[in-house]
C-alpha cells in the first residue's frame, strides 16, 4: 500500500487577471508535485517563479485556475485541515499593535488550544525563537525583520502541526537567526517527523536541509528529485583531506596524469562566511558583549511532537546527567539505560494520551523520536557559539 | 476574533479621538445650554444635544472601524495567517462585526454614563419655580404613555336610527343596512368630535394609572381645527375635569387661547381629577371667544387629538432604551461597513457606507418626496407624472427596506418629551436594522468573501 502524500497538486495552472478578467500572467503553469509524508521538501526558483503562488494555493490563499489541490486528502479550504498545518508567510503578517505574547496567544487561541497549554507553548516558543523577555512585551510593528520573523516563526509552531509549510523561511534573517531556523527545520523535521514544505531562493539553505527539491523557472518544474539525483556531478571527483606536502600533491597529480591522461586541479578549501561570522560571534558572546537585539537558546520547544509525560521524564533525565563539554563535535550515544527508561515511560503515557490532533499515539511511531531527543541537544547552536553543554547557558 | 478587532480598535487613534470629542461634548454642554432659561428646558436641551451628538460620533467611528479592519487585512495581509487558522470565513466575518460593536457599545455605556450623571446633576439643581420643578419629575423625569378619550357607543344608536327609518318610514338604503350604519357611525362620531358655538362636550378617559404622590400632575395635550377659522388663527377653550360618575366640578376650569393646528399641553393635578383610573375632562367652547364679537365652530380631527399623559414607567429605563435604540444604529452601520469592505478598499467602504447612513436618516424625507405618504395623488400633482404609481410600487418597498428610517427608529425625541419608549417600537427597529444588516453581512458579504482571495492580486 502506497503512503498517501500530505500535499498532492496535479496539473496545477494560476493566471494571474486585471480587475477586467483579462489574462495577464501566467505563474504557475501546469504544476505537479508531490509531498510525502515525513520529508523535507524544497521549492526552489528565482523570484517570480511560481513559488509563492504555489504556496498560496496549496494554503488555500489563493484560487488555481485548473488543477486540483489536496493536503492530507482533503481541498486546501477546508478548516479542518488547517488545524494540522503551521505556516509562515513570506512576510511577517502580523498585527502590529500585539505584542509577541499577544500574537502567540491569539493564534493559540485560533486553533482553540486551553489557556495553560497556550501558555505553556508560547514560553517554550520564545526560549526556541531566541526572543529576550523584555522585547516580548513590545508590539510586533516595532520590531526589525528578524525578530518579526522569530515570532512568525513560533506562530507556525504553535499547533503543533503536522505540515510546516515555510516560504522563504531565512529572508531577512541574520546569519544568526538563519541557522536557527536551519537548525529547527532539520530537527523537527528529522525528530519529529513533520513533514515540511519550504520554499527559497538561498540555495545553501534549500542544500543543507532539504530532502527533494523542485526547481522553478517561469511556473514550470524544470529539475526535481532527491538531493543528492540533483546535485550529482558525475563527470567530476573531489578528494578531500588533510594539508598536504607539495611533493604528496606532485606525485598524485604525476601518478593522475599517468593512468586518466587528465590534469588535477588543487586548491585550498576557503572557510565558508557563514561559519567566520558564527564564530565572530560566538567569541563575542564568550567576551559578554551586550546586545539589544536577539539571542539564541538553542533549544526546540519540548511540546512539538512529544506528549507531556513523556517529555518531562526526558527534561528530567537530561537534568540529572549533563552532557560531556566537548558533546558538540562527536556523536554521544545515550546510556543505555537511560534510553531505556525513557522507552518505557513513554510506552506507558502513549497508550494512555492521545495526540493532539485526535488520533492515538502509537509507541512505535515515536520511539525513535524519543531515543533521539537525549542525545541530540549538543547539536544546537548554543553548543556551537559558546562550546558549553546546552542547558548550561541561557540567553540574555 | 472579536476581541482583537475591539483591541485593534482601542488602538486606532481614530477612535480615541471620538473617544475625546465625546469627553468634550459631554463636559461642555451642561454648562454651556441654556435652553429657554426654565430647569426642564435646559434639562430637555442637554439630553437632546448630548445624545444626538453622542449617537452620531460613535456611529462614525463605529462606521471607520468597521470598514478598516477587514480591508486593512487584506491590505497589510495579516488575514493570510489568519485565513490559514482553523477559522472559517463565516467566524472571521461575524467576529468583526462583534468586535466593532462591542466596542461601540462600550464607548456608548460610558458616555450614555456620564450623560446620565449630568442629567441628573442639572434635574438636582434648585428650580425657580413650583412648575419647573413638577415638569421636570412628571413630565421630563418619568416615561408617560397617553390616554384618549374613549368613545361612547356610537354603533347602538347608529342602528336604531337605521332600523327606524327602514321600519317606520320605510326609506331604503341603496349601499345596504351595513354602510348605512356604518355612515351614522361616522356622522355620530364627527358630531362627538366637534364643538359647535357655546357648546360644551364631557370626554371620558379610562384605565388611567393612579399617581405615585398626591402632588403628582398629569399633562393634558390637545390639537383643535376650525372650520372657518378666524384671521389670526386663534381659539379660546375651556377646560374642566369633573367627577366621571356625578359629572361635579372638581375645580375652576382653565381656559387656553392658542394657535389652532398645533399641540397645546397643560398640567392637572392628578389626585383631584382620578376617581379609580377614570377622568372625565369637559372642553368647551364659548359663545363669543374673547376680544371678538364672534365664536368659532372647532373640532379636534381625531380622538387622539386630545389625551391625558400619565406615568407608566421610569426616566431610566426610557434612557436605556433611547441609548439601546443609538446602539442600533451603530449595529446596523458597522454590518454595512462590514459588507463593503468585504470587497473594497476602505475609503470606498466608509463612502458607501456614509452614503447609506446618510439615505437612511433621511429616508423618510425621501419618502415624502416621491409622494408615499400621498394617499390621493392625481397625475397632474404626482412627482412623476402618470408613471407615478407604478415608480411608488418599486421604490417605496425598496426605500422602506433598504435604508431604515434612521431618524424614526430613534427614541430621543420621546425620552426628552418623558413619552413612553415602546418595547415593540424597539424590537421592530432591531428586527429592522439587525436583521437587514445581518442579512446583508451573512448572504452576499459571506458569499464574496468566501470567494475572495485571502492573496488577491492585482495585475
Amino acid at each position: 500500500m502506497s503512503v498517501q502524500p500530505v500535499i498532492s497538486v496535479v496539473g496545477l495552472t494560476k493566471v494571474y487577471r486585471d480587475f477586467w478578467r483579462r489574462a495577464r500572467v501566467r505563474a504557475v503553469n501546469n504544476l505537479d508535485l508531490e509531498v510525502r509524508p515525513g520529508e523535507i521538501f524544497g521549492l526552489l526558483g528565482p523570484n517570480g517563479s511560481g513559488k509563492s503562488t504555489t504556496i498560496k494555493i496549496i494554503l488555500g490563499l489563493l484560487n488555481p485556475t485548473r488543477g486540483r489541490v489536496t493536503v492530507f486528502g482533503r481541498p486546501p479550504d477546508d478548516v479542518r485541515v488547517k488545524s494540522r498545518i503551521g505556516y509562515l508567510p513570506e512576510e511577517s503578517y502580523l498585527y502590529r499593535f500585539l505584542n509577541a505574547r499577544e500574537t502567540l496567544d491569539y493564534y493559540g487561541t485560533l486553533f482553540q488550544l486551553p489557556r495553560g497549554e497556550r501558555r505553556r507553548r508560547m514560553a517554550q516558543l520564545l526560549d526556541m525563537v531566541g526572543l529576550p523577555r523584555h522585547a516580548a512585551r513590545r508590539p510586533v510593528g516595532e520590531y526589525s525583520k528578524g525578530m518579526a520573523r522569530r515570532i512568525g516563526l513560533a506562530q507556525a509552531l504553535i499547533n503543533d502541526p503536522d505540515l510546516l509549510i515555510l516560504d522563504e523561511p531565512t529572508s531577512g534573517l541574520d546569519p544568526l537567526g538563519a541557522k536557527l531556523v536551519k537548525d529547527a527545520i532539520v530537527r523537527i523535521g528529522q525528530e519529529f517527523k513533520k513533514t515540511i514544505l519550504l520554499s527559497s531562493h538561498l540555495l545553501a539553505d534549500v542544500e543543507e536541509v532539504c530532502h527533494r527539491v523542485v526547481i522553478l523557472y517561469g511556473g514550470r518544474i524544470q529539475t526535481s528529485g532527491t538531493m543528492e539525483q540533483v546535485l550529482a556531478r558525475n563527470e567530476q571527483v573531489q578528494l578531500t583531506g588533510e594539508r598536504l606536502s607539495p611533493q604528496t600533491i606532485n606525485e598524485i597529480q604525476n601518478l593522475v596524469r599517468q593512468r586518466e591522461g587528465r590534469s588535477l586541479t588543487v586548491s585550498v578549501p576557503r572557510d565558508r562566511l557563514e561559519h567566520l561570522f558564527l564564530r565572530i560571534v560566538r567569541e563575542a558572546h564568550e567576551r559578554q558583549v551586550e546586545s539589544a537585539g536577539s539571542g539564541v537558546t538553542g533549544e526546540i520547544a519540548a511540546f512539538l511532537g512529544a506528549e507531556q509525560q513523556g517529555r518531562e521524564v526526558i527534561e528530567q533525565l537530561v537534568r540529572v546527567e549533563p552532557e560531556p563539554a566537548a558533546a558538540g563535535e562527536s556523536e554521544t550515544p545515550a546510556p543505555a539505560p537511560v534510553a531505556e527508561a525513557v522507552l518505557a515511560e513513554l510506552t506507558a503515557a502513549g497508550q494512555t494520551a492521545p495526540r493532539p490532533d485526535g488520533q492515538p499515539a502509537t509507541t512505535e511511531a515515536r520511539k525513535p523520536d524519543a531515543a533521539r531527543v537525549k542525545p541530540e541537544p549538543d547539536r544546537s547552536l548554543l553548543s556551537e557559539l559558546s562550546g558549553e553543554e546546552p542547558r548550561g547557558g541561557g540567553s540574555s | 476574533m472579536a476581541r482583537l478587532t475591539f483591541w485593534e480598535g482601542l488602538r486606532m487613534r481614530v477612535v480615541l479621538v471620538v473617544v475625546i470629542a465625546l469627553v468634550f461634548v459631554v463636559l461642555r454642554l451642561p454648562f454651556a445650554l441654556r435652553g429657554d432659561e426654565t430647569l426642564a428646558g435646559r434639562l430637555q436641551t442637554f439630553l437632546s444635544y448630548s445624545l444626538t451628538a453622542v449617537g452620531f460620533l460613535v456611529a462614525v467611528a463605529s462606521t471607520f472601524l468597521a470598514c478598516a479592519t477587514l480591508a486593512n487585512e487584506f491590505k497589510t495581509q495579516t488575514l493570510h495567517l489568519v485565513v490559514t487558522k482553523p477559522v472559517s470565513r463565516f467566524q472571521i466575518l461575524i467576529g468583526k462585526w462583534l468586535g466593532v460593536n462591542l466596542l461601540g457599545l462600550c464607548m456608548l455605556i460610558l458616555c450614555a454614563l456620564v450623560i446620565y450623571g449630568f442629567a441628573v446633576f442639572i434635574k438636582n439643581r434648585p428650580a425657580l419655580f413650583l412648575r419647573d420643578a413638577l415638569t421636570i419629575r412628571d413630565v421630563i423625569w418619568t416615561a408617560r404613555t397617553a390616554a384618549s378619550p374613549t368613545e361612547p357607543d356610537f354603533l347602538t344608536p347608529a342602528r336604531e336610527m337605521v332600523k327606524e327609518q327602514v321600519e317606520r318610514q320605510g326609506r331604503f338604503f341603496a349601499a345596504g343596512d351595513q354602510a348605512a350604519v356604518a355612515e351614522y357611525v361616522q356622522k355620530l362620531r364627527d358630531e362627538w368630535l366637534r364643538l359647535n358655538v357655546a357648546e360644551a362636550e364631557l370626554y371620558e378617559f379610562e384605565g388611567l394609572l393612579p399617581p405615585e404622590r398626591p402632588d403628582t400632575v398629569y399633562q393634558v395635550r390637545y390639537r383643535v381645527r376650525a372650520s372657518s377659522p378666524p384671521l389670526d388663527d386663534l381659539v379660546t377653550l375651556d377646560f374642566q375635569f369633573r367627577d366621571p360618575d356625578t359629572l361635579t366640578p372638581l375645580g375652576p376650569p382653565s381656559r387656553f387661547k392658542m394657535p389652532l393646528n398645533q399641540e397645546h399641553q397643560f398640567l392637572a393635578g392628578a389626585t383631584p381629577m382620578l376617581r379609580g383610573g377614570r377622568a372625565a375632562l369637559l372642553v368647551g367652547n364659548p359663545p363669543v371667544q374673547e376680544d371678538r364679537m364672534l365664536g368659532f365652530v372647532v373640532f379636534f380631527e381625531s380622538r387622539d387629538s386630545l389625551k391625558v399623559l400619565y406615568r407608566v414607567g421610569s426616566f431610566e429605563m426610557n434612557y436605556t432604551k433611547a441609548v439601546l435604540f443609538i446602539f442600533l444604529h451603530v449595529a446596523f452601520l458597522s454590518a454595512v461597513g462590514v459588507f463593503f469592505s468585504t470587497f473594497t478598499s476602505f475609503p470606498v467602504a466608509a463612502f458607501c457606507t456614509f452614503a447609506i447612513y446618510a439615505l437612511s436618516a433621511a429616508s423618510g424625507v425621501w419618502l415624502e418626496a416621491i409622494g408615499a405618504n400621498d394617499q390621493y395623488l392625481t397625475p397632474k400633482d404626482d412627482p412623476y407624472g402618470s408613471l407615478g404609481p407604478f415608480i411608488r410600487a418599486l421604490l417605496v418597498p425598496l426605500i422602506q427596506f433598504a435604508f431604515p428610517d434612521l431618524a424614526r427608529y430613534s427614541g430621543i425625541r420621546n425620552l426628552i418629551d418623558g413619552y413612553y419608549i415602546r418595547l415593540d417600537e424597539l424590537l421592530w427597529a432591531a428586527a429592522h436594522t439587525l436583521g437587514y444588516g445581518l442579512l446583508l453581512l451573512v448572504l452576499p458579504g459571506w458569499l464574496i468573501f468566501r470567494a475572495r482571495e485571502a492573496a488577491e492580486v492585482q495585475v
